[in-house]
């Protein structure tokens, strides 16, 4: 029997049973034993049925999905299209995130309105055309906190990227947690979410930087599942700013949270709490 | 019965690990119901002479009898790996080996590594490869930034074709038709640390379900990288794998690397 959220809670009744300690028979059993939504995850070719049935597997009840990647306002068009036709097709398990490029500011302006009032809850996953602290990001951003709306965008802290004269595998674009602080500092009230804790760059250099802007989120996902690490996230921003992600890495986004050293109410909050609370704001929370 | 074919004792160099012995390890393996480990020595990858380490080991994995499964690093480029050979195999009890070319800095496919190979064959000992130990991307400067290729493994096995391997940290996807071919008639099995079984392969992934086509039910194994990844994410990817199958994780979870090590 494939064991799911459902069948477990209603076979065993444990929705609000206490926490055992995992074992080797139970992990997947102490995952499904928690209410998650996924903060950071895409829509692929396959279609968002795969996707769905996937998070079924590891009890994700709702996912924010976006497809990034579109270098003209036709194409970000277009992907955002693709997000609110999944979006009608699971309108309880999928939450859509926009895509923009603020180098087409009066397109991205427009296609915020457009998405927004279709019922996405933000913007996402935001890419590297140009860093978050970019003054072309600024009227973006100041419209996000009008409409009290979260903003996720790829960050990354490879070697190259944090100091000169290493290899550089991605655009020199591409934001930094340095980039965030100084977007948050401009920005205090904006919800920013900063992608990937574990995106393939050095997960300690991103949680030293944050700290020091207490306003921005970190999402838990990626496919760096690092033993320590969400720890560390914890130890050095509190636990109220980290999201649960996956990033399309599902086992691990799941499992890289069961196996922190954190209290129940600490999963909790990664799980569901926090990002639900940012949902919230704008009434796109779940009871 | 669960084997983790992939564990580590001692110390990182670069980022704190928070369990660096086998009393750690064995904490996880008993929390999560991992009968055994195999376990080498982070310390060995460092030094020039890796039998010290070796030596480390095997006084650390001692005293916890059948539980640890302890693989010697080897430095073939170094004097007198021969007899450090003899004794870690005579009088440390090693189980296999695990070589890290690109840390002691020659190629899987040179000469003096394929005599290394060629010996662990004669002796009965499996060899393992890591074609990383993290991602490329976190790297302290003062570390390195190459990783070793399934092709080149696959060279490997073509000139030793009837050695046991073992592949750490695989990461499929760019293999060649001819190395996959190559693997597919060796005695050679994949952790599955990058696996992924829930029907969707996200960044750095791949797809478990794809593999067990490719490879077949003997190829994969069960690994953590522990200390170095969390404990929870390799086992519950092993859970998710067809589950209306336990015959085929019974082969994950043990049978295929218990087929490889040495009684």
């Amino acid at each position: 029997m494939v064991l799911t959220r459902r069948s477990l809670l209603q076979g065993a009744g444990l929705a609000t049973a206490a926490a055992p300690r995992a074992t080797s028979l139970g992990v997947l059993r102490e995952a499904l034993r928690y209410r998650k939504i996924d903060s950071h995850n895409h829509l692929t070719a396959d279609g968002p049925r795969k996707l769905i049935e996937a998070a079924d597997l590891l009890g994700i009840e709702r996912l924010a999905v976006s497809v990034p990647f579109a270098a003209t306002p036709e194409a970000f068009r277009k992907s955002n299209d693709t997000v609110l036709q999944a979006m009608r097709e699971f309108p309880k398990r999928l939450l859509g995130q926009c895509i923009v490029d603020p180098v087409y500011q009066k397109e991205s302006l427009a296609e915020m309105d457009r998405c927004l009032d279709a019922g996405m809850i933000g913007l996402g996953e935001l890419y590297d055309q140009v860093k978050i602290s970019d003054p072309l990001y600024y009227p973006i951003i100041e419209k996000c906190i009008a409409l009290k709306c979260p903003i996720m965008m790829h960050a990354r802290a490879d070697l190259g990227l944090v100091r000169k004269g290493y290899r550089l595998d991605a655009p020199v674009t591409t934001s930094i947690s340095e980039d965030f602080v100084a977007a948050a500092r401009r920005y205090p009230e904006a919800l920013l979410i900063h992608g990937h804790i574990g995106g393939g760059g050095d997960w300690e250099y991103m949680c030293k930087t944050l700290r020091t802007a207490p306003s921005v989120y970190l999402d838990t996902s990626g496919s760096v599942t690092d033993d320590g690490m969400i720890e560390l996230a914890v130890r050095e921003l509190g636990v109220a700013r980290l999201l649960f992600a996956t990033d399309l890495n599902f086992e691990s986004g799941v499992g890289k949270i069961l196996a922190a050293d954190l209290t129940e109410a600490q999963r909790r909050a990664i799980f569901w709490d926090n990002f639900n609370g940012i949902l919230s704001k704008r009434g796109n929370h779940a009871n | 019965m669960r084997i983790d074919a992939h564990a580590y004792t001692g110390h990182w160099p670069f980022r704190q690990l928070r369990g660096t012995t086998c009393r750690f390890l064995l904490e996880k393996m008993d929390r999560y119901a991992v009968d055994r480990s195999v376990v080498s020595s982070i310390h060995g990858m460092f030094y020039k002479n890796p039998q010290a380490a070796n030596e480390e080991l095997a006084r650390g994995a001692k005293p916890y009898g059948r539980r640890f499964v302890p693989f010697a690093v080897l430095n073939p480029t170094y004097p007198d790996w021969k007899h450090d050979l003899d004794i870690c195999v005579r009088q440390l009890g090693m189980k296999g080996l695990r070589l890290y070319p690109q840390y002691h800095d020659y190629r899987p496919t040179d000469d003096c590594c394929i005599e290394l190979v060629q010996a662990a064959r004669r002796r009965g000992l499996p060899v393992a490869f890591s074609m990383r130990l993290i991602d490329n991307r976190q790297r302290s400067w003062l570390d390195i930034d190459r990783e070793i290729a399934l092709d080149q493994i696959a060279g490997v096995v073509e000139r030793v074709p009837d050695a046991g391997y073992i592949v750490l940290h695989t990461l499929f996807g760019k293999e060649s038709e001819h190395s996959a071919a190559v693997f597919k008639q060796a005695r050679v099995v994949f952790d599955t640390i990058y696996g992924a079984s829930c029907g969707i392969v996200g960044p750095n992934a791949w797809d478990l379900n794809q593999a067990f086509a490719r490879y077949g039910k003997e190829k994969l194994v069960f690994g953590t990288a522990a200390p170095f990844r969390d404990y929870v994410s390799p086992l519950l990817r092993i859970e998710l794998f067809r589950q209306d199958d336990a015959g085929a994780r019974a082969l994950i979870w043990s049978g295929n690397i218990a087929r490889l090590l040495p009684a």
